[in-house]
Parts: C-alpha cells; sequence; structure tokens
C-alpha cells in the first residue's frame, strides 16, 4: 500500500498472460482485417487465428516445468493444471475454426467475425481457468459467453438460431447473477476477491462469516452448474445446442466445459474447508446429472440435440471424477479428470465435425433420417463418426474407454461406490442412443421422399476428423505416459 | 552405430507403409502409371533394404562382444501401468531377434523387388505394397518385441496382413472365402496363445510374493518370465506342461499344423509374392520363433516337448502325403511348407531349438526361391497355374529353370546345399535326445525316424514338381485349342485349362451387375490378359524378378554349409547351451546310427524314384482324366477329406449350436433386456416433459433447484451448529 | 467490517430522499382537483388523434443504439475515475508518481484504442444506419451459383425446444 492508500503498480509476469493475451489480440487483429481487408474471402482471418493459436499454444507449452506462481496482483496463476487446460483450450479452438470455414458457407452464413469472436470466447475460458480471483474467474466467464451467445444466433435467417442464443444469453444472464451475487457474498466475508481468503476467514470461526461465506459459495455454485450443464441447472444445454450453429455447438461443447470445470476445480479446491457441506449436494447433482442426461438422451431424434443430453452426462461423469479427487485428494490425482476432459473434447468435436457435413446450400438436416446413407456419401466421414462414437460408448482401445475406466477406479478408490456403479450403470444406458447415431448414419438407406443432405467434405474438415480421430486412438496407447505427465512426475 | 537404431529398423517399414497409403494413389495419378509404379515401388523396397543394412551392422556389433553380454533391452515408454503388471513398449537385441530381423528384412527385401516387377500390370500397385511394408513392420514387431504382449500385437498385425493379402484380389469370392478362413483358423490359434498369456501372468504375478525380482512386474516380458518360471515351475511341471501346450496351440495355428494347417493351402489364393514371403518365408515360422524365445517353459516339460515333436512329425508325413496329389504348383508347394515346418517341429519338440531356428533360415533361402521361381513360371504362362499345362519350360525360362533346380535339390537334402544341413541337425537331434518322452516311450526317437522317411518323400514329391514343370520334352499346353476368345460359350473343355490366378470376373454376382461382369470380362479379352492355349509362347521373366531368384539360390546353395560349419548357427543362437537341459539328453549326433548314410540315401532314393516316373513328363494316368488316376492320389487330392470334414463340422455343428442359443436368447434374455429398455424408455420420456421448451420454465427449475441447494447449506448448516468445529 | 454507524449519514439520506418522492406524488394526487373529462382522459401525442394501440411494436435498431450509447457512457465515467488518480497519485516520492501515471496512462491508452477500434467496426458495418444490415461479400460463399439469401424453412429443419 502507498502512503495515500492506492494500490501500488502490480509487477507483472507476462509470460503468464500471455498465451490469453496472444489468443484475444490476435481476436482484434482479425477483426481489424475483416474492417479493412476487401471482404473477399475468410482465409487470411483464418490462417492468421490458426497461427496466433499455435503461438500461444506454443507460450503455454514452454512454462511447463517453470515453478508455479501468481502475477499482476495475484489476479493470474501458473500450475500445472492451468497450462494443460489452457492448452486444450487452444487445441479445441484450433480444431474448431479447421472445419468451421467448410460448414459456414455451406450454411450460408461465412461471417469473418466469427473467427474473432471464437478466439475472444477461447481466451475467456483460458481466464477463467488461470486465475484464482473470483472477480478475474467472473469476467473470463462473460467474455466467453457473451461471445457464445453470439456465435448462437449467428445463423440470422433461421428462427431456431436466434432462439438459441436469447434463451442462452437470458439464462446465462440469470446464471451470471448468481455468480455475481455470490463474489459479493464472499468479498463482504472476506474482504477481498482470491479464493484463497475463503479458507482463512473460515477458520477464523466467526459464525455470521461462515453463513456468508457458504450462501456465497453456493450462489457460485449455481453460476458455474449452470455453466457445466449440471442439473437442475441443464435445460437451456439441448436447445441451445440443436439451434446454434453446429462449429459453435463444438466448441460450446468441449470449449465451454472445459473451461467451467476448471473454474469450478478452482473454487472447490478454495473451499475445501466447507467439504463436508458441499460434498452431499454435489453427490446427489452428480447421480441425477449423469442419469437424466442419459435417460433424456435416449427419447431424442436429433443428433445436435443428443450429444447435447450426452453432454450432460459426460458433465457427470467429470463431476464424479472431481468429487473423488476432493474426497480423498492423497489417493486420487486429478489426472483422471484432465484425462477425460481430453477424451470428451476430442470425441465430441470430432462427433460435431462429423455432424457440419449435414449442412448443404443454407440449409441443414440434424435428425436421424438426415445422417441416412452417409455411409454411401462419405464414407470415411462414417466411419470416423464410428470411431467417435464408439469413445463416447467407451469401448477399448478408445479414449473414452479408458478415461470413463480411470474415473470408475478412482471413484472406487475414494470410497464413492455408489457413484461408480451409477457411472457404470449410464454407460451401459448411452449405447442405446449413441449405436442410434451409428445406426442411422449405416443402416437405414437415402430415402426419395427426404433427400438427405450433405455438403462436400472439405480439406479443413478431413484435418479436423483426423486430429480428432488419432487422438481418440492414439491416446489409448500412451495412457501412462499422459498420466505420469499430468501427475507432473 | 548404436543400439538404438533398431528403432529405425521397425520405423522404415512403417514409414513406407504410411507413404504407400497416403501417397501412393496420388503419385501414380501424377506421374503417370509407368513412371508411378517406379517410383512406388522404389519407394517400397527401398527401406526394407535399408532396414536389412541396418540389421546387418547391428549384428556385426553384437557378434564381436563377448557371448554372455548379447542381451540388450531398450525401453521407449510404459505402456500400460497396473498395479500387478507393467507393459513396456520394449524391443530385445539378442542373436534370436536379430537373425529373424535378418531373415524378414533380407528375403523381404528381395521378395518386394521381384514383386515390383511380378505386380507391375496391377491396378492396385500401392495398395499390394502398402500391406506388403505393413507386414514387414508387424514382423518386426512380432520378432523384436520384448514381451508377449507386444508379440501378440506383432501376431495379430502379420495375421490381417496376410488375411488383406489373400483376399488381395477380393473380386472373386474363391479369394474372399480363402482369407476369410485364415483368419478364422488363425482365430482358434490365438484363443490358445491368449490363454497360455494369461495363464503365465496369473501364475508369475499370483507368487510375486515368492519371486525375488526386485519389485519388477513386467510379468510378460522374456527377461523376467524365463528366470522366474524356472525357480517357479521347475517343481511344478504340470503347469508349465498346461502353459506350453497352450502357448503351442498358438503356434500351431500360425505355423499350420495338423489340427490348424487348413487355412495355409487355401491361402495360395493371394499374389505370389505374398506366399513366399508370408505363407512360406517369414509369417508361418513365428511359431518356432515362438518356442525358441520360449524354451524354457518346454525344457520345463518334456510331455509338452514328445507331444510337439509328435505333432510336427505327424504333419510332416502327412502334408508330404497330400502334396502328391496336388495339380495347382503353388498348393504343392504350399503343402511342402506345412510338411517342413512339421520338421522345425520335430526339432524343437527334441531339445534342438537352435536346429529348428537353422531349418527357418535355409528354408526360407530355398523355399522363397522356390516360390518366385513358381511365380516365374506362373507369369510367364499367362497366369495358369496347373502342372499339368507345364513341360519342357526349361527350353524357355533357363534362369528360372536353373535357379528352381538349386531350390529343388536344396529341399530334397542333396549333400552340401542348404536343406541337407538344417535336415541332418533336425534328425541327429531327434534320433539321439533322450528329452521327448511321456511316459518312458522317446516319442521324440520315433518322430526321428517318420522325419527320415518324409525327407525320402520329399525328394519324390519335388522331383514330380520339377519334371513335370521343367523337364519331360512335351509342352502340354500346345493341345489346348487357340481359340480361346469364345470361352463363354464353350466351358466343357478347357475351363480346366484355363484356370486363373484368380482375379477373373465375379461369376457369382455379388459385387457386380450382370452387364458390369459382361463389360469386366470383355475388358479381360480384349486387354493384355490373355488366356493360355497353344499359341502362346513363354517368355524369361524381366531382371527384377530373376535377380532375387539368383541371389537365393547362391544362398541356397552355400548358406547352409557356411551356417553350420563348425557350430557357427549353435554357438551364435545358444552359446551356453540351454537353460536347463544337461548337453547329454540333447546332442546333435546319434552314436548308434549311421545318420548321414541313411539321409543322403533316402534324398537319392526319392530322387530317383521320381525320376524314374516323371522321366517323360505327364504320365498318362496323372492327366486331366481323374478317373483313371490311383485312388491314393484321388484322396490326396482333397487331403483324405480332412478339410471337407472339418468344413462341415463347422458349418452344421455350429449352426446347430447357434440355433439353440438363439432359441433361449429369443425368449428369456430378450425378454429381460425389452423390459429394462422399456423402463428406461418411460423414464425418459417423464423427465422429457420437463423439458418444455419455455425459458421461463427453466429459470423456475434454476430458481427451484438453487433454493434447494441453498436450503440444504442452511439445514447443514444449522444442524452442525455455525460455529461448531465442521 | 466496518459498524453500522458510519453507513448512518447514508441511510438517513435515502430516507429522506424516499420520503421526499414519496410526499410528492401522494400530496399532489390527495390535493389535486379531480374532474375527468374525455378530452382529458385521452393520450396526448402531441395534438394529433392517436391511432391504434400505443403497446406497438419498435425496431429492434433502438436498442443498438442504446447499447453504443452505453458504451461511451461507461467510458465516460472509467475515464473520470481514472484522472482523479493520475493527477494526484501521491504514491511517495515523484519517481513513483511517474512511474505510475506512466503505467496508468498506458493501460488506458489500450483501452482506448480498443474501445475506438470498436468504435470503427461499428461505424463499419454500418450498425448506426437505419436501414441497413451488414453483408456478406459474395465471394465468401465460395461457390456462385446459389444467391446468399435462400430460404430456409423446410421440413426437415425443426424449431429447438418444445418439449422434444
Amino acid at each position: 500500500m502507498t502512503p495515500n492508500g492506492y494500490p501500488a503498480p502490480p509487477s507483472i509476469d507476462w509470460l503468464m498472460t500471455m498465451p490469453a493475451l496472444l489468443v484475444a489480440g490476435v481476436g482484434i487483429v482479425a477483426l481489424m482485417v475483416e474492417m479493412f481487408w476487401p471482404r473477399r474471402s475468410n482465409s487470411a482471418i483464418i490462417f492468421l487465428s490458426l497461427i496466433g493459436l499455435a503461438v500461444a499454444g506454443y507460450f503455454t507449452a514452454i512454462q511447463f516445468g517453470m515453478p508455479d506462481g501468481e502475477t499482476f496482483a495475484r489476479m493470474i496463476v501458473r500450475d500445472r493444471l492451468g497450462l494443460v487446460l489452457q492448452l486444450l483450450l487452444i487445441g479445441i479452438a484450433f480444431i474448431s475454426i479447421l472445419f468451421s470455414e467448410g460448414y459456414l458457407r455451406e450454411k450460408r452464413i461465412p461471417f469473418g467475425e466469427f473467427y474473432p469472436l471464437l478466439l475472444w470466447a477461447t481466451s475467456g475460458g483460458m481466464v477463467m481457468i488461470a486465475t484464482k480471483s473470483l472477480l478475474i474467474q467472473f469476467i473470463g466467464l462473460e467474455i466467453l459467453s457473451i461471445a457464445l451467445y453470439v456465435m448462437a444466433g449467428m445463423s440470422r435467417n433461421e428462427a431456431k438460431s436466434e432462439e438459441s442464443a436469447i434463451k442462452y444469453f437470458l439464462l446465462g444472464a440469470f446464471a451470471s447473477s448468481f455468480f455475481l451475487y455470490g463474489i459479493a457474498f464472499v468479498y463482504g466475508a472476506t474482504g477481498g476477491l482470491h479464493l484463497d481468503l475463503i479458507a482463512e476467514a473460515w477458520k477464523a470461526d466467526d459464525p455470521s462469516m461462515r453463513n456468508l461465506l457458504l450462501f456465497g459459495f453456493g450462489l457460485i455454485l449455481i453460476g458455474l452448474s449452470f455453466k457445466s450443464a449440471f442439473v437442475p441447472f441443464h435445460q437451456w444445454t439441448p436447445d441451445v445446442y440443436q439451434g446454434a450453429p453446429t462449429n459453435v455447438t463444438a466448441f460450446m461443447a468441449a470449449g465451454s466445459k472445459v473451461a467451467a470445470i476448471g473454474a469450478l476445480f478452482r473454487v472447490l479446491e478454495a473451499s475445501g474447508v466447507m467439504q463436508e457441506f458441499w460434498m452431499p449436494a454435489l453427490f446427489w447433482i452428480a447421480i441425477f446429472t449423469m442419469t437424466l442426461g442419459n435417460l433424456v438422451a435416449c427419447t431424442q431424434r436429433d443428433v445436435k440435440r443428443t450429444l447435447g443430453y450426452s453432454s450432460i452426462a459426460n458433465a457427470g461423469y467429470l463431476l464424479v471424477a472431481l468429487l473423488a479427487h476432493f474426497k480423498s485428494p492423497d489417493k486420487v490425482g486429478l489426472q483422471a479428470t484432465i484425462f477425460y476432459l481430453v477424451a470428451y473434447s476430442l470425441m465430441t468435436l470430432g462427433a460435431f465435425a462429423v455432424v457440419s457435413l449435414a449442412a448443404k446450400g443454407g440449409k441443414e438436416g440434424t435428425r436421424f433420417h438426415d445422417l441416412a446413407g452417409l455411409y454411401r456419401r462419405a464414407p470415411v466421414a462414417a466411419g470416423l463418426l464410428v470411431v467417435f462414437v464408439a469413445s463416447l460408448i467407451g469401448i477399448p482401445p478408445t479414449a473414452g474407454f479408458f478415461g470413463k475406466y480411470f474415473i470408475f477406479l478412482d471413484a472406487l478408490q475414494a470410497d464413492l461406490a455408489p457413484l461408480a456403479i451409477v457411472l457404470a450403470v449410464n454407460s451401459a444406458i448411452s449405447i442405446y442412443y449413441y449405436l442410434g447415431i451409428v445406426r442411422a448414419a449405416f443402416v437405414a438407406e437415402d430415402s426419395p421422399v427426404r433427400p438427405a443432405m450433405s455438403g462436400p467434405v472439405t480439406f479443413g474438415n478431413s484435418l479436423a476428423t483426423a486430429i480428432c480421430a488419432v487422438g481418440v486412438l492414439g491416446i489409448s496407447f500412451v495412457t501412462a505416459p499422459v498420466f505420469e505427465f499430468l501427475a507432473g512426475r | 552405430m548404436g543400439y538404438g537404431a533398431i528403432w529405425l529398423v521397425i520405423g522404415l517399414p512403417l514409414l513406407g507403409f504410411l507413404v504407400q497409403a497416403l501417397l501412393g494413389k496420388f503419385v501414380i495419378d501424377r506421374l503417370g502409371a509407368k513412371r508411378g509404379k517406379w517410383t512406388m515401388g522404389l519407394l517400397a523396397v527401398a527401406p526394407i533394404a535399408i532396414a536389412f543394412a541396418i540389421g546387418a551392422m547391428l549384428t556385426a556389433n553384437l557378434a564381436s562382444l563377448p557371448a554372455d553380454q548379447r542381451h540388450f533391452v531398450l525401453t521407449l515408454y510404459i505402456w500400460i501401468t497396473l498395479q500387478s503388471l507393467s507393459i513396456p513398449f520394449e524391443v530385445v537385441i539378442d542373436p534370436l531377434s536379430l537373425t529373424m530381423v535378418l531373415i524378414i528384412t533380407g528375403i523381404g527385401a528381395l521378395i518386394h523387388l521381384y514383386a515390383t516387377g511380378y505386380m507391375a500390370e496391377d491396378k492396385d500397385y500401392p495398395r499390394f505394397f502398402c500391406y506388403l511394408n505393413l507386414f514387414i513392420a508387424c514382423m518386426l514387431v512380432l520378432v523384436l518385441g520384448n514381451n508377449l504382449a507386444l508379440l501378440f500385437i506383432g501376431w495379430e498385425g502379420v495375421g490381417l496382413c496376410s488375411y488383406l493379402l489373400i483376399g488381395f484380389w477380393y473380386k472373386d469370392l474363391a479369394n474372399a472365402k480363402a482369407a476369410n478362413k485364415a483368419f478364422i483358423v488363425n482365430r482358434i490359434g490365438d484363443w490358445g496363445l491368449t490363454l497360455g498369456m494369461f495363464m503365465l501372468v496369473c501364475v508369475l504375478a499370483g507368487a510375486s510374493g515368492s519371486l525375488t525380482n526386485g519389485g519388477d512386474n513386467r510379468w510378460l516380458s522374456y527377461d523376467v518370465i524365463l528366470p522366474n518360471a524356472i525357480a517357479l515351475l521347475k517343481d511344478n511341471p504340470g503347469i508349465a506342461t498346461a502353459i506350453a501346450l497352450l502357448i503351442f496351440v498358438g503356434a500351431c495355428g500360425k505355423s499350420a499344423q495338423f489340427p490348424l494347417y487348413l487355412w495355409l493351402p487355401d491361402a495360395m489364393a493371394g499374389p505370389t509374392p505374398v506366399s513366399a514371403l508370408i505363407h512360406a518365408a517369414t509369417m508361418v515360422t513365428a511359431g518356432v520363433f515362438l518356442l525358441n524365445r520360449l524354451h524354457v517353459l518346454f525344457e520345463l516339460s518334456p510331455v509338452a516337448s514328445a507331444i510337439v515333436a509328435c505333432v510336427g512329425a505327424f504333419t510332416a508325413l502327412f502334408a508330404a502325403l497330400v502334396a502328391f496329389g496336388q495339380t495347382d504348383i503353388k498348393k504343392v508347394l504350399a503343402y511342402s511348407t506345412v510338411s517342413q515346418l512339421g520338421f522345425m517341429f520335430i526339432a524343437c519338440g527334441a531339445g534342438g531349438y537352435w536346429a529348428g531356428m537353422f531349418h527357418v533360415t535355409t528354408h526360407a533361402f530355398f523355399k522363397a526361391l522356390l516360390f518366385l521361381g513358381s511365380g516365374a513360371v506362373i507369369y510367364a504362362m499367362a497366369h495358369n497355374q496347373d502342372l499339368r499345362n507345364y513341360g519342357n519350360l526349361k527350353k524357355y525360362l533357363p534362369i528360372t529353370c536353373w535357379t528352381m533346380f538349386i531350390g529343388f535339390l536344396a529341399i530334397a537334402g542333396i549333400p552340401g546345399l542348404s536343406g541337407f544341413f538344417s535336415k541332418e541337425a533336425i534328425l541327429g537331434h531327434a534320433l539321439a535326445g533322450t528329452f521327448a518322452e511321456w511316459d518312458g516311450i522317446r516319442l521324440g526317437y520315433v518322430a526321428g525316424w517318420v522325419g527320415l522317411f518324409v525327407a525320402a518323400l520329399t525328394a519324390m514329391y519335388m522331383t514330380r514338381m520339377t519334371w513335370l514343370t521343367f523337364f519331360g520334352g512335351k509342352e502340354q499346353w500346345r493341345s489346348i485349342p487357340a481359340a480361346a476368345h469364345d470361352h463363354h460359350d464353350d466351358h466343357s473343355h478347357h475351363a480346366q485349362h484355363a484356370e486363373h490366378e484368380g482375379h477373373g470376373p465375379d461369376v457369382h454376382g455379388f459385387f457386380y451387375t450382370e452387364e458390369e461382369i459382361t463389360r469386366n470380362r470383355d475388358m479381360e479379352d480384349h486387354g493384355h490378359h490373355h488366356e493360355l492355349d497353344a499359341s502362346h509362347t513363354p517368355k524369361e521373366v524381366p531382371p527384377s524378378m530373376w535377380i532375387p531368384l539368383v541371389a537365393l539360390a547362391v544362398l541356397s546353395l552355400g548358406g547352409g554349409f557356411l551356417l553350420y560349419n563348425g557350430g557357427l548357427f549353435e554357438k551364435w543362437l545358444y552359446p551356453t547351451g540351454l537353460a536347463l537341459l544337461p548337453p547329454g539328453q540333447v546332442q546333435a549326433h546319434p552314436h548308434d546310427i549311421p545318420l548321414v548314410g541313411l539321409s543322403i540315401g533316402a534324398a537319392l532314393l526319392g530322387l530317383l524314384a521320381g525320376y524314374a516316373v516323371y522321366r517323360k513328363g505327364l504320365p498318362g494316368k496323372e492327366g486331366w482324366d481323374m478317373a483313371k488316376w490311383n485312388p491314393f492320389r484321388r484322396e490326396a487330392l482333397v487331403q483324405f477329406g480332412y478339410d471337407h470334414a472339418m468344413v462341415e463340422a463347422a458349418d452344421e455343428g455350429g449352426g446347430a449350436l447357434a440355433r439353440g442359443l438363439w432359441r433361449f436368447d429369443s425368449g428369456v434374455i430378450d425378454g429381460i433386456v425389452n423390459a429394462v429398455g422399456g423402463l428406461t424408455k418411460g423414464l425418459g420420456d417423464l423427465f422429457r416433459m420437463l423439458q418444455t421448451g419455455y425459458v421461463r420454465a427453466y429459470a423456475l427449475l434454476m430458481l427451484l433447484g438453487g433454493i434447494g441447494l441453498l436450503g440444504w447449506f442452511l439445514y447443514a448448516m444449522n444442524r452442525v451448529g455455525a460455529g461448531g468445529h465442521g | 467490517m466496518a459498524s453500522m454507524g458510519e453507513f448512518m449519514p447514508i441511510v438517513i439520506l435515502l430516507g429522506v430522499a424516499a420520503l421526499v418522492c414519496a410526499a410528492m406524488v401522494t400530496l399532489s394526487w390527495v390535493l389535486g382537483p379531480k374532474k375527468v373529462t374525455p378530452y382529458k382522459a385521452s393520450p396526448y401525442e402531441c395534438g394529433v388523434e392517436p391511432s391504434g394501440t400505443a403497446r406497438e411494436r419498435f425496431p429492434i435498431k433502438f436498442y443498438l443504439v442504446a447499447m453504443l450509447f452505453i458504451l461511451f457512457d461507461i467510458e465516460v465515467v472509467f475515464l473520470w475515475s481514472w484522472l482523479t488518480v493520475f493527477k494526484n497519485p501521491g504514491m511517495g516520492s515523484p519517481e513513483t508518481d511517474l512511474a505510475f501515471q506512466w503505467f496508468s496512462f498506458c493501460a488506458v491508452m489500450v483501452y482506448m484504442v480498443l474501445w475506438i477500434i470498436g468504435d470503427a467496426y461499428v461505424l463499419r458495418v454500418n450498425a448506426l444506419a437505419w436501414d441497413e444490415a451488414p453483408e456478406i461479400h459474395e465471394a465468401k460463399f465460395g461457390a456462385p451459383e446459389a444467391p446468399a439469401a435462400t430460404p430456409i424453412p423446410d421440413a426437415a429443419l425443426q424449431p429447438a425446444g418444445g418439449g422434444k
């Protein structure tokens, strides 16, 4: 503190903030390209975005092995979890961009603004993960969300896209208000915004402060549960996923989930002192999330909607992994959570990339029967869809299998056997609707009455699905080294 | 050169595979058929040749070390870690693995070179080399991997490649069926191998407390298995026998031993270079390699060894007899391969593991030579494979004829050529050893005498094949009418004469409409691919095909002597003798039997008998009219009914079983499943009603959820007492 | 946490403000004469006869303009509070004062530049023009054949939500 009470200018380790800043900055440059370049093609923007993401990835990767720490007046943090998840987010954005242009063209909405928005959303997610300050987390959350609202409504001629955007916006604003209100409570109790203060304030053992803290924590939890799509804060998911353009849905499903789970981890970790209160609540939330997501998915007839419910169920699996870690942090590391996040991101992105082939000439059909005969029109893509679905089901030797298997083991080790059993039963249920997708693509023939739509398979789409497929299949051969790496050994 | 270069040996063929798979079509489209195929051929041969060079240098390095230090394990990374088992991705460099590497890459490079000529006319040129390079990579993983899991990956990988290559000309249903048969029969072997692996892990990991290996839980790695197996199973031969026999079942499948040999003759449907590389020189010897790798387990169990020797001897005899009835040149060679593999197992059963490997090596030389030679003949004879259409080809194909003649002498066991030495070593071990016995009966000894008899038979049926093809004066194909183009209408006479090697039009209509079939047929007729008839004049094959023949002929001539001389091969593989068996129980030379004389006698006898019968070419009672055949030969043609019986049993028995299971399944199981499914769907519908589509309803549920969560916190807080220490 | 006493003046101020407002509304309602004529009861619309209902839709552009205006508002608030500190840093010594001024100046400039880019973008896409919507350049669609505005509705396209 300085004599007149203002805080001194912070000393800054720019390297820590570099990745997120770079991604956001490239977004701004990309927007300027869109503004001032003769607006004939998005190639320059795409190229720029990919390069920017790659450089940001480089700056993230070189930080592995550097000591953990905080900078910017303790607003930005560097640790292994943050770096891994930031890298994952960058990868998700990269893959999303790869298959976006072809889809947007077929959908007749090739706005150049999409790419800056995607980059800003990514940077928002990265900020959410790379901080232990509640306010910064909120800012990250808003950057991520607002960009997503806009992207969800990007298909302006489609009623369902607008519906998706407005629903997402209204409910998102509602959830954000919970989050912000929670921050205010916590600030009231701790006098600060840093998460580490929660434990200190709790230990001060003042009953009224404890009430404030617990309430504040509960409100923050609601906000993050909305973002992660936990039951009963999940209802936006299927509607928004179905209505948004498919590439946006893909990013939403993967990127938004990674950011939300990362932020949730930070909050839960800091609130470990209150575990006796939130553990039972989240235990039941996990059970409901897994079960409801899978059960309702069985009744769906639209691929994007089905995958929306599947993402709810997957959020449940991830919550189980988190709970197992917090229940017995000595025995169970965080590796299973991160591993499953990686696996989930790859298989979801891959599946959506294949589904995005269903757009042609401004129209798009994503109902099951629209996939009919896909194996004839795009055999390789259909084959890859099988790989992704197999992974989502959890069939060895895919990444999905190992991910679920490790979560299962973790749950057992942490004495959360009921969660492990519910997870296993839900995996079995999920086979039904996942196979429905495969069946639609392979068994059913093109119907002459309702000619199925599919656009050309672009190079970007092939590359994106290939990366996802190689990841989904390849990661299972290197599970041991990956785990070692995630554990920081 | 450091031993790390071994990764290059595996990596190069893998790279070649990727290049062929990803760039093949592109390059050929871009450069045109001729230059494109030349480029892709080069890109296919080069990785294997370079891998061979690296392998040779590594071998030289290893040989310069003292005998007891020739063992390295290189670990790439830990692949699977479980509490009680870890499986690294590791390779072992020792004399055995490097010997196999040299065979695979050396013979492989020659056969790749040959195939660039043989397949030159094929549309799917890159696909062929793509499979072939992948095969080499898998085979190298099989032999270099330091644990059974990696061996299994390679084992299945080569099986897959074999399947793909047998069915390479997949438009003919017969080829696809042959491929399926190979794949399915091999599953039985794999079943045994996996059970053996599981049992080994269970036994070793289960007793890990009593073993002193410093917490090293790589229970599938050879350097952990072998010492621990000795310590653990020495007093428990029953378990050793069980494990050894299960692993032997696996070896039987891959190496085509008696109950499971069925697939190998059918596998000849693949292109001839494939038959030479996979179904003669390398893949089918994987079983012998496995027995060498795990020889300690077999040393622990004389019973299992006796069974191995007996199965080997019976297979050798059976296949040799069947070979007499075959009219397809490749089928003769296929049965001869089965028979020779039987010899190798006789050696392994009798404890002469090095002799088995020695025969693997020499057999790779001369059998690859014979197959490639037969390929050259087939190539020169318009893809006709029937011995009865050949004769006097030495006039047209001098290089092929004389190189193949060397191969023939080698397999017949003529002294001085490679086959003689290895066969000698095998029979010596069988007749002198006292190891392989069951209940006091020296089954290995019996196997040795059977082997000697089979040696005579081998000389005889190989004489038959050679004389019918190259000698005998009569040019049989001259009797096929020259009007080959109208063969749609005239099936009756020369349908048999004009059988293709398989990639004819799809007569079953499985893949094509009638129109397409007709079009294809027309294209074949008017294209390059003409039928064999009287007007045909065979031409010597191009250099890319005869250079490998010459190289292999040289190896068949001198290879055996060089390796045998002074016990070189034995001291290279087993410098300190076997782990358990004393030298007295396993020895190479019987004292009471004049083996050399007997085996030379057997070879000459067979040769002369064959010469006497086939000196003048095709005898009348072996011609096209099967009614004139003698009953033995007719039965031999159909493998004495064994193949038919097995297929029928599997078909009928399997069908009945499946129908029975289906009744149970549709009644009981489906009932339960449908009930559960209905329940699930009902619940799903119930929850779906919550999803009204109205934002206000969603927000309300969120609010209720939030109230519930905070209410729970409030309740819990009051319960424990807010000020209490939670 | 501060004691209640510190906030007392504010509470009193709030109370007085509320009281005054309530008093003004209530008193005028109580004291004023109430003679309702049809002429008085009709809505006042600049002397023109009202037509139709007052609850009618108006262009969403109004919102856009309002939102853009809010951005200016926020910017002014932000700059104002920064300026007060900028003028009197009070960091302890002239050197630290200068350091602070440079740092904060750069930070605010970054903010301003981003803000200006945003405004430029708004102008560029004609967001303030009343009748025009931003168009996508034809070339971006890749294929030349189909027009940009293909009508979307089709049996295959289902609206989201609605309890499915």
